[in-house]
This record gives structure tokens, C-alpha cells and sequence, in this order.
């Protein structure tokens, strides 16, 4: 159970990305978090790792209140939690190998790690996973030489090395043409179905919304403006969440 | 200004303040673009630029006469046969029976002079004839020897159409000529010879010495750029990552861990000279193999390969479970963290030793090969090669012992460096969360401890570093400045200075409370340290010894003083800051790094060569210290920014799977950073070899020291040769890294 109570985040800048915002999760749901560019979507996620520290509010996770938690403890807690990113994250000079076990890096002893040394059980997990995402034969080539599709799988696979309880997803789809958007999407699908893994995505679509997720968080100023099922959504409220000239697009 | 009301007819319809603003507007840029000229034509007063000077005809011939030189460089010369002619002279006609005419047949070659006698001043005409055409010649006058039968020296003769001595055969191999009859004293009556010098080219076309000392010192001058930007990367790449902002950010520690880390570094170093000195040396011992003879070499190798092996496999037990794979763990196992700690940081010593030890040993026994190769005489091609084999082995040699030998000298850097890393890793590891867990009232109580112990020993440390020169001793007033600014921002916090405004203007309130305190703060130190009169008089900061409670201390009274202050200032900062609460490390750290980068590479090369040549001596060594030390801050600068620059994602990414600072350091800046780090060393390479070029100039080895002198002495062909050399290589590689840069950035 993912608790978020009354979350604020001011940026350094006086900006105030989330006001207020509070919701709970049960474990084994896909949600989707839409609004527009700047409504919160990614300082809500980050929130829940800590790459963004909250101003005001707690979030609980697992029993665990992760707003008052050292560095040490972080580290700890951001291994259940995989993430993938909107540009990947990959580090395009690396092997893929190298980039998908660099997920297991919390696990492995900093001592090994810097000798670029990985346990065969990881090395082998690596291959799994990426078999997992169906590209098991590129293994050994560049990052920078898949097609963005291959690399947010790559980026799955990596998130997967984790082992995680929680996924968290920013925009995965949103450099993606629609049909490997698509593609993408099953595979976060999968890993919540069949891994009851707890899925956190924020989404432009309301169509990919409405596809994959169990629950729709709209967000729009900081504010939850919307918060249930996708078949709620009609055409007033995508209005209230998206403004009055905004039409919707689908990808199909 | 007057205002001019708009007439009915404008057809702009600016009111007469716009109007009038406008004006104003331009009569400033008018204003200003006067100014401007007036400061920029002092400019050109100021340089002495003048248009009189370079027309003068003397500096006109001389400057082409130079040029010329420069541009007829001295690189090839060949072998002369000289081919003298001889006829006799008898100056003053009355003393006695002229001389023969020298009968030459068609197609013999000798000279002829007409008349064969005649009196000082008067002009006489010789010829030529037969000699190899268009060869160098020259015609000089033979005085006869003197009574002693001491032969007399030749002189130069002019010849009055050239006003020059030398002279160029015709293609028919003739010339004629006329000179004036010298005057020599008591040399009338006596029979003179007339010499033509008529020098042939012959042999084959070789370097000339001052080429093939060229090309040794550019080999010298190349070799010093490459020393001196090896050497700077691995140190410039260390700095650079604590020069850049972006991996800096976000470094923040808590007050009690910084307080505790910066306290036992110091505690460690000390006790790491103490206890791990003796170790280092007995590392070295074994590497040179005089631990055990006769086997001693074996075990050198040996020790060591065991060693590495050993503390792997014990590392490796003891850490096959130091990272819980268990969920629900949230702390690092603190005893196996001591333990690897404790273990790698005695290894890595006694390794670094028996490393060094190995480098003297090897570099003995390979000297010793390279005597044995090199032959007793260098004759013939075969003993020829092994020489230069020998000389090549000798270096590796040498290059070995200095490693070597600089670990040796290193011993106390090192042991304290390493010591003080692992007592202030295991001690801020097992009490800093205990510090940061610890209640309110106790944090700034225990803040106010560890601050005044650490503010004491900061200031006494600078404090040190100030009473080595007049300058150096404004660091501590810097010092306690800042850390009285920090102060004085958080008493006025405390008293409530964050409701007095909101946004900006509480930024700028606080600024300013900070920046008071620090003025205020560096005034009374500086007062207080009596810094005026090393200012002013250029003497250090007063040593008198220090008494506490009648008792005479063994440091000055100025360090005694700069540990008060340290004191105070650190107990009243840390005590109201509390051990709990963060601060900011990798700003400072930034700052720190940044200023000293900018400070050194503001500092020509040329001017480090001077001090280095005062410390080591004239010769490349200097030069290369000098080079090396401004290539550090230039590519720790260059470096730093290529990490400013990486894509931020790998990063985030990294930190999301639970990755620590060193492993998202490793995994996702170092692979973005090699291409660009590759590409700014060739770059700097291409800098240093320029600049070896010309550090000579200051003594500092290289070609440079060989063009001055050439200068010096006014051999301008020969300074040409230089000047070229340099030209090609500069250009070539100029052209390599270009090349080279492009293919990876």
C-alpha cells in the first residue's frame, strides 16, 4: 500500500510543483497519472523515490514513512522501486549488458562494482530479463545503436534487475511512435499482471490511459483535479483536466 | 535639455516625456561612444605606437638583414675542398726587382696581379684564371714572415668594387679584380704574397650541427610536453570531478558528520604516519628483495602477487554478504564495513610499498642489463644498435627507480593520506547516525564541541600556511571571515531575521546580514592577527611564542591567536547549527576546487618555469614541472566542464535503482566522459608542445633554451633553423589532434 498524504513541493525557485496532494495506492494497481506538461506527473514520482525531496507532506510505503529517511536508508529503499524515464537514461556509450546490470548495482559491493565485476547469478539475470524483453540477441551492442524502442526496453530490463515491488514510469511512451508506444505499454502490463508489480505511469494519452490502467490520477496545477476509473473520464471532465480548447487526440 | 513641444504636424504621437527620453538616450550613447574613443586612443599612446621608427633606414637594413637570415636557415652544409693561388708582391717598387709576372698558359689555373710591385694605398688589379666556375673565393694578403721566422697572420683583403672580401668566380672560371695595397708596417722592400682562396663544394650534402642539435632538443621539447600532460591527467581528472557543478550540487553532509570526518582525518593522518610509515618502509624492503637473501628478488615478486590474492579471497568471504539482498534491511552491516576498511587501507599500504621497492629493484637490475649490452666502443653498425638499445633500456630503468623512489619519498603523504581517509570513513560510518539521531539540545551541544575543536584546528592550519609569507597570512582573517559571516546568518535567523521579508528580498536581506559579518569578522582578525604590518612591512605575521597559563607553547603566538578565533567562531557556527543539519559540501568543495584551478592556470608557464629553475635548476626538468602544474589546473578546468556537459539521465537513472555516489559516478559519468577527456588531452598536448617551445627562453630546457641563445649571439641563420623546426612540428601536430579531436567529439 502506497499512502500519499497532503504532499507539497516548492522549488527552489518559488515554484510550486504539488499542492497538497494525497491518495493511496493498493498494492498490484496500474495507474495512470495524466495532466499537462507541468502539472506535477514527475515531481509526484519523484517524490515517491526521493530524487525530489517533498517540502510538506508524508508518503508511506510498505508501512515505511519514506519522507523521513537518511541517504542510507534511501538507497535501500530506491531498490524495490524500478523507474523508467521518458529519454530512457541509458548510457548510450555502454553496452546493454552493462546498462541492465548496472539496475543490480544497489545489490552488488561498490568494492566489485567498480572492478566492473557482477556475480554470474546477475550476469545471468541480466540475459533473462533482456530476453524477457524480447532483445536477449542484442546484448553486446551499444546502447546508442537500438531504436528508442529496444532502449526503453533495455531500460525495463534494467528497472527489473531491481527486483521491484513498485514501478515507477515517466512519460515511457512519450518519445515513442504509437505502435512501439504500444509495445512498451504490454510489457508494463505484463509486469503488472503477472508480477503484481504496483505500476506508477504518467501518460500524455488518455487513450493509452484508458487501454492499461486500472485508475486515472489527473493532475493539473499541483492539484489532483481527477482521481478514478478510465471510463469515467467523458468529455467534461478531460475539459477540467486538460482546459476548455483541448480536444482529444488518440493513438491507436 | 530642452524639451521641444511636438509641432501639429509630427505625425509620431510620442508625448514630449518620451520625446525628451529619447534624447536623452541618445546623448548618452553619443556620450559613451566618446568616451570610448578617448579611452581606446589612450590605448594606442599608452603602447607607443609610432610610424617615425620603423621607416629609420638603419632599423629598415637591419630588420631585413635579420629576416633575411631567419628565412636562409643554416640547415645543410657540405664539404669545401679549398684551392689556394699564390703570387708574389713587392710593395714599394724601389726597393728592389718587382716579381715575375706568373706566366699561365691557356687553361692553367693560378692568378696574376698587375703591377707586381707598388706602394701601400696605391690600386692594383688581379685576375683569375682557370678556377672551378661560379665558385666561392675570397683574396687575402700573405705578409712574408717576420725576422724571427714567425709566420704572419693572413688579412682580409677589399675589393674596391664590392667593398667585400669574398667574391664569385665567373662561369668561365675567371674573375679580375682591384684591391688597395694594404699598409704593413715595415713590410716595404719585402716580397708579399697575393692568395686567392677559391672553395669547391665537393662531398656529400650533410645536416648541419646546429640542424642536428635542433632536432635533438625539439625530440627533447616534444618528450617534455608529453611528460608534463601525462603526468597531469590522472590529477587534473581527479580534481575535476570536485570542479563540477553538477555532480557537486547535490553533495550535502550532515554538520556532525563533516565535523567529525574533518577532526579525524587529521587524528588518522597522524596516527597513519606513525604506525603505517614503518610498514611502507618494510613494503619497500621487500620489494628491492633485501628482506630475504639470496631469494630475496623471488619473494618481491612473490609477497606481493600472494598479498593481492590473499586480501581478494578474504575480502571476498567477508563481504559475501556485506549488501543485504533482504527487503527489509535498510542499514549498511557497519562491522564488515570497518573490517574492509581496515583490511584494504593496510594492504593498499604495504602494496604502494612493495610496489615502489619493486620499481627501485627493477630499475637496478635493468641499468645493470643495459651496461652489460652497451659495448666498450661504438664502432660499426652492430655495436652502434646495441649502444642505442642500451641507452633505450637505461631509461626504462631509470623511469622505474624514479617511480620508485618517489614512493619512497611519498611515504609520509601517502600513510597520512590513506590513514586519515580510513579513521574518518570508520568513525563518521559507525557515529554519524548516531549524531544525526541525536535530541535537539544535545546536537547543538555536541555541534559546539566538534565545531571549536575543528575551527581551532582549520584556523591553526592556515594560520601555519600563513606565517610562511606576507600574502598567505590574509587567509586565516578570510578564514574567520566567512565563518563569522555564517555565524552572525544564523544568530540573526534565530532571532527571527526570516520574518522580517519573503522571497527575494529575504535572499537579499540575508546576503547582506552574511556579507556584514564577514567584512566585520575579517576586520577584527585582521586587526586581531596584526596582518597590517605583514602587508605592509613584507615581513611574515609575528612568531613570537605563544604562553597559555605561564606556559610557553611549541607554536607562535600569531598561530596561538588563529586557534582562538577558529575556536570561538566554530563553537558559536556549529553549536547554533546543530550536528543534525546539513550542509552543503559539495559547494564548498566546488568553490575550493574552481578557485584554485582558476588562480593556478592564470599563472603563465613561463612565469612557474622561473620559480622552477630557481628549485631544480636550469634545464627541461624545470620546464616540465612548470608545464606539468599549469596543465593540471588547465585540464582539471577543460575536464570539469566536459562533466558539466554529460546527459543528467544515466545519472538520475542510476541514483533510481539504489546505485551509491561512487558506483552512479562510475557506471554512468565515466563512460560519457572518456571521448571528451581523449579529445582535451590531445588538445592540451598540441598547447604544451607550443609552449615548450618558448619556456627555454626562461631556462626551462627544450628547443627554446637554443633559439635564445642563438638570439643572443646574434646567429640569426642558425636561429632560423629553430624557428622552422618549431613551425613544422607545431603545424603537424597542430593538425594530428585536430584530427584527432574531431573523430571523437
Amino acid at each position: 500500500m502506497l499512502i500519499v498524504e497532503n504532499l507539497t513541493k516548492v522549488y527552489n525557485n518559488g515554484f510550486k510543483a504539488l499542492d497538497n496532494v494525497s491518495f493511496e495506492v493498493p498494492d498490484g494497481q496500474f495507474v495512470a497519472l495524466i495532466g499537462l506538461s507541468g502539472s506535477g506527473k514527475s515531481t509526484l514520482l519523484r517524490c515517491i523515490n526521493r530524487l525530489v525531496e517533498p517540502t510538506e507532506g508524508r508518503i508511506v510505503w510498505d508501512g515505511q514513512d519514506i519522507t523521513a529517511i537518511n541517504n542510507e536508508e534511501i538507497r535501500y529503499l530506491r531498490r524495490r522501486i524500478g523507474m523508467i524515464f521518458q529519454q530512457f537514461n541509458l548510457v548510450k556509450r555502454s553496452k546493454v549488458i552493462t546498462n541492465v546490470l548496472a539496475g543490480r548495482l544497489g545489490y552488488t559491493n561498490p568494492m566489485y562494482s567498480l572492478l566492473n565485476y557482477f556475480p554470474k547469478e546477475d550476469r545471468d539475470k541480466a540475459i533473462a530479463n533482456l530476453e524477457r524483453v524480447g532483445i536477449g540477441s542484442q546484448a553486446y551492442k551499444r546502447a546508442s545503436e537500438l531504436s528508442g524502442g529496444q532502449q526503453q526496453r533495455v531500460a525495463i530490463a534494467r528497472a527489473l534487475m531491481q527486483d521491484p515491488e513498485l514501478m515507477l514510469a515517466d512519460e515511457p511512451v512519450a518519445s515513442l511512435d504509437p505502435a512501439t508506444s504500444h509495445g512498451v505499454m504490454k510489457y508494463l502490463e505484463d509486469l503488472n499482471k503477472e508480477d503484481g508489480l504496483t505500476v506508477l505511469c504518467s501518460l500524455h494519452f488518455l487513450s493509452l490511459a484508458r487501454a492499461y490502467a486500472d485508475r486515472v490520477i489527473a493532475l493539473k496545477d499541483g492539484k489532483i483535479e481527477f482521481d478514478g476509473s478510465p471510463a469515467e473520464i467523458n468529455n467534461e471532465r478531460f475539459k477540467e483536466i486538460y482546459g476548455e480548447d483541448a480536444v482529444e487526440v488518440g493513438i491507436s | 535639455m530642452a524639451i521641444q513641444p511636438p509641432t501639429p504636424n509630427d505625425k509620431s504621437k510620442n508625448t514630449p516625456a518620451e520625446e525628451s527620453r529619447s534624447a536623452l538616450q541618445r546623448l548618452i550613447i553619443v556620450l559613451a561612444v566618446a568616451f570610448g574613443v578617448i579611452i581606446y586612443s589612450y590605448g594606442w599612446t599608452v603602447t607607443e605606437i609610432d610610424l617615425e621608427r620603423p621607416q629609420e633606414e638603419r632599423r629598415q637594413t637591419n630588420v631585413s638583414i635579420a629576416l633575411r637570415e631567419l628565412l636562409s636557415p643554416r640547415i645543410f652544409e657540405q664539404n669545401r675542398e679549398l684551392t689556394i693561388y699564390t703570387t708574389e708582391f713587392l710593395m714599394d717598387c724601389e726597393t728592389g726587382d718587382a716579381p715575375a709576372q706568373n706566366d699561365l698558359l691557356s687553361g692553367e689555373s693560378g692568378i696574376t696581379i698587375e703591377p707586381t710591385c707598388a706602394e701601400s694605398g696605391e690600386v692594383v688589379t688581379f685576375s683569375v684564371f682557370g678556377a672551378e666556375g661560379n665558385a666561392e673565393a675570397r683574396v687575402r694578403w700573405m705578409p712574408p714572415a717576420d725576422d724571427d721566422g714567425e709566420e704572419s697572420r693572413e688579412r682580409p683583403l677589399e675589393i674596391i668594387e664590392s667593398e667585400r672580401e669574398d667574391f664569385i668566380i665567373g662561369t668561365n672560371g675567371r674573375y679580375t679584380g682591384q684591391f688597395e695595397v694594404p699598409r704593413i708596417r715595415a713590410g716595404e722592400g719585402q716580397l708579399h704574397d697575393v692568395r686567392v682562396l677559391v672553395a669547391v663544394p665537393s662531398g656529400p650534402i650533410q645536416l648541419t650541427e646546429t640542424a642536428s642539435l635542433v632536432i635533438d632538443r625539439m625530440i627533447q621539447t616534444i618528450f617534455m610536453a608529453l611528460v608534463a600532460t601525462t603526468v597531469a591527467i590522472p590529477i587534473a581528472a581527479l580534481i575535476s570531478f570536485f570542479a563540477a557543478h553538477n555532480l557537486m550540487r547535490e553533495v550535502r553532509l550532515s554538520v556532525g558528520s563533516l565535523l567529525l570526518t574533518f577532526i579525524m582525518f587529521f587524528v588518522g593522518g597522524y596516527l597513519g604516519q606513525l604506525i603505517l610509515s614503518p610498514l611502507v618502509r618494510f613494503g619497500i624492503a621487500i620489494g628491492r628483495g633485501a628482506v630475504i637473501e639470496p631469494i630475496g628478488t623471488l619473494v618481491a615478486f612473490a609477497v606481493p602477487i600472494a598479498l593481492v590474492v590473499g586480501t581478494i579471497s578474504l575480502l571476498n568471504v567477508i563481504n559475501r554478504n556485506a549488501i543485504p539482498k533482504d527487503k527489509r534491511h535498510t542499514e549498511d552491516n557497519k562491522a564488515i564495513q570497518v573490517v574492509n576498511t581496515a583490511i584494504t587501507s593496510l594492504v593498499i599500504v604495504l602494496l604502494i610499498g612493495i610496489i615502489g621497492g619493486l620499481g627501485i629493484l627493477g630499475g637496478e637490475q635493468i641499468s645493470n642489463l643495459a651496461d652489460a649490452i652497451r659495448p666498450d666502443e661504438a664502432v660499426g653498425v652492430a655495436s652502434v644498435t646495441a649502444n642505442i638499445f642500451a641507452a633505450l633500456i637505461a631509461s626504462v630503468g631509470n623511469f622505474l627507480d624514479i617511480l620508485g623512489s618517489l614512493t619512497q619519498l611519498g611515504t609520509e603523504v601517502i600513510t597520512f593520506v590513506v590513514m586519515g581517509f580510513a579513521i574518518s570513513g570508520i568513525v563518521s560510518n559507525v557515529f554519524g547516525n548516531q549524531l544525526r539521531r541525536a535530541p535537539v539540545g544535545l546536537g547543538h551541544i555536541l555541534g559546539l564541541i566538534l565545531g571549536a575543536i575543528s575551527g581551532a584546528m582549520l584556523m591553526m592550519a592556515m594560520g601555519i600556511l600563513g606565517t610562511w609569507a606576507a600574502l598567505l597570512g590574509l587567509f586565516p582573517p578570510l578564514i574567520a571571515g566567512i565563518l563569522g559571516g555564517q555565524a552572525l546568518l544564523m544568530i540573526a535567523t534565530r532571532l527571527g531575521l526570516n520574518n522580517l521579508a519573503t522571497g527575494r528580498s529575504r535572499r537579499a536581506l540575508r546576503q547582506i546580514v552574511m556579507w556584514v559579518g564577514i567584512v566585520l569578522v575579517f576586520l577584527f582578525a585582521y586587526n586581531y592577527l596584526s596582518i597590517n604590518r605583514a602587508i605592509v612591512n613584507g615581513i611574515l605575521p609575528p612568531q613570537t611564542p605563544a604562553v597559555l597559563f605561564g606556559m610557553e607553547l611549541p607554536f607562535s603566538d600569531y598561530i596561538l591567536r588563529a586557534g582562538i578565533l577558529g575556536f570561538v567562531l566554530g563553537g558559536v557556527a556549529g553549536g547554533l547549527a546543530g550536528v543534525s543539519s546539513s550542509f552543503p559540501l559539495g559547494n564548498v568543495l566546488y568553490n575550493v576546487s574552481r578557485t584554485l584551478l582558476n588562480s593556478v592556470r592564470s599563472i603563465e608557464p613561463l612565469i612557474m618555469g622561473l620559480v622552477f629553475v630557481v628549485w631544480v635548476g636550469i634545464g627541461p626538468f624545470a620546464g616540465v614541472l612548470a608545464l606539468t602544474l599549469h596543465s593540471i589546473a588547465a585540464l582539471g578546468k577543460l575536464y570539469s566542464e566536459q562533466i558539466e556537459n554529460i546527459d543528467p539521465g544515466p545519472i538520475e537513472a542510476l541514483q533510481s535503482t539504489g546505485a551509491n555516489q561512487l558506483q552512479t559516478i562510475v557506471y554512468a559519468v565515466v563512460p560519457q566522459i572518456i571521448p571528451p577527456y581523449i579529445a582535451f588531452t590531445m588538445y592540451r598536448w598540441d598547447i604544451n608542445v607550443r609552449m615548450s617551445t618558448i619556456i627555454g627562453f626562461v631556462g626551462g630546457g627544450g628547443i627554446g633554451l637554443l633559439l635564445q641563445q642563438q638570439i643572443n649571439l646574434l646567429r640569426y641563420r642558425e636561429a632560423g633553423v629553430a624557428v622552422l623546426a618549431i613551425a613544422i612540428v607545431v603545424s603537424i601536430l597542430d593538425y594530428a589532434s585536430a584530427a584527432i579531436r574531431e573523430r571523437l567529439v
